[in-house]
């Protein structure tokens, strides 16, 4: 069932409906549809003498003063497409490696956060380091099955964009932005948040 | 020669091909990618059934920012397609949208084959003989379909 859905996820749900190609940069319309920004900005001065109009719903719709450029980004289509593109890269490589921490015995697990082969013996280690012990881990008899790593690798919380070994903790509304720990205490103090 | 075609007409030409919309074929030209050869058969019930109705479809260079241009070839008795060929469709006007596509637009114009709307015409005298006498207006698209679309 989880396949499936993320299946059509990656199938029907990461496209922009104007290119058909995967979303780059996509913008969201007050009526939650979205399309890549190049897309929008083509469409918005083809229309010049007619109001902006929802290319699949046809609603009207009210520009910002920015244009087209100051709609919300959806961190939410960015961060799934560039899960998928994880998973898609994970099972191109070969399944069995060398343990990157002995590099003695043949890797029995991945870990999807710190990209390593780790063999039986090493295990132990990663997983009683805190930094590295609610890292999730992958049999490598199914790093090849592409849709079983997305489906691991789209439930994780992402990590933050400027602090690499942060995970994300909270939604900010007013910035559109993601944030970790150590971003809301520096960048986004007093600023409206989900967590 | 398709070199410079964008990747989005390359796609949709092959789900065209792969993936066939029951009663239409669009086949691109041989000399221009942009040409399309389309065939739409007369939807069930209405008086165009059993034609077979040539249309050509063109992408202009600002496709899918522009909508294609339809034409019918064959000669069609209907309010909304005149003496030559073109059809009165919001969608290839104003009503556009880029999250149309080709396969959408035979659509609608098999649909309007199945619904013909004298009351906003491009064919004015069909137009006031659907709306006068629309037995006498549904015969002769009938003979129609049988002299001109096979």
């Amino acid at each position: 069932m989880a396949e499936n859905v993320i299946q059509s996820l990656s199938k029907d749900f990461v496209h922009c409906d104007i290119c058909r190609e995967p979303y780059n940069e996509p913008k969201m319309l007050p009526c939650l549809h979205s399309f890549c920004i190049q897309c929008l900005e083509q469409w918005a001065r083809n229309t010049h003498a007619r109001p902006l109009s929802c290319p699949t719903c046809r609603r009207t719709v009210d520009l910002p003063s920015t244009g087209v450029n100051g709609l919300p980004n959806i961190f939410f289509l960015v961060s799934l497409m560039e899960r998928l593109e994880e998973a898609k890269q994970i099972s191109k490589q070969d399944k069995y490696c060398n343990c990157n921490i002995c590099r003695n015995k043949i890797g029995t697990m991945f870990c999807v956060d710190c990209k390593m082969h780790i063999c039986q013996d090493c295990k132990g280690t990663h997983n009683q380091l805190t930094r590295s012990n609610d890292h999730p881990m992958i049999p490598s008899e199914n790093l090849s099955d592409e849709s079983y790593l997305q489906e691991v690798i789209s439930t994780q919380t992402p990590y933050c964009k400027v602090h690499k070994e942060e995970k994300v903790y909270c939604y900010y509304t007013q910035c559109s932005q993601l944030a970790c720990q150590k971003c809301a205490t520096v960048v986004h103090q007093g600023h409206q948040s989900l967590q | 020669m398709s070199s410079g075609l964008p990747r989005r007409i390359i796609k949709e030409t092959q789900r065209l091909m792969t993936e066939p919309v029951s009663g239409i074929s669009a086949v691109p030209d041989e000399q221009n990618a942009r040409y399309f050869h389309v065939h739409i058969a007369g939807p069930k019930d209405s008086p165009f059934e059993g034609g077979n109705f040539k249309l050509e479809l063109f992408l202009p260079e600002d496709y899918p920012m522009a909508a294609p241009k339809v034409r019918f070839v064959t000669k069609i008795y209907h309010p909304n397609i005149d003496k030559l060929g073109r059809i009165c469709l919001d969608i290839l006007k104003d009503k556009w949208s880029p999250a149309l596509q080709i396969r959408t637009v035979l659509l609608s114009i098999q649909a309007l084959l199945s619904a013909p709307n004298p009351d906003d015409p491009l064919a004015n005298d069909v137009a006031e003989q659907w709306k006068m006498n629309e037995s006498k207006a549904i015969e002769t698209a009938r003979e129609w379909t049988r002299v001109h679309a096979h």
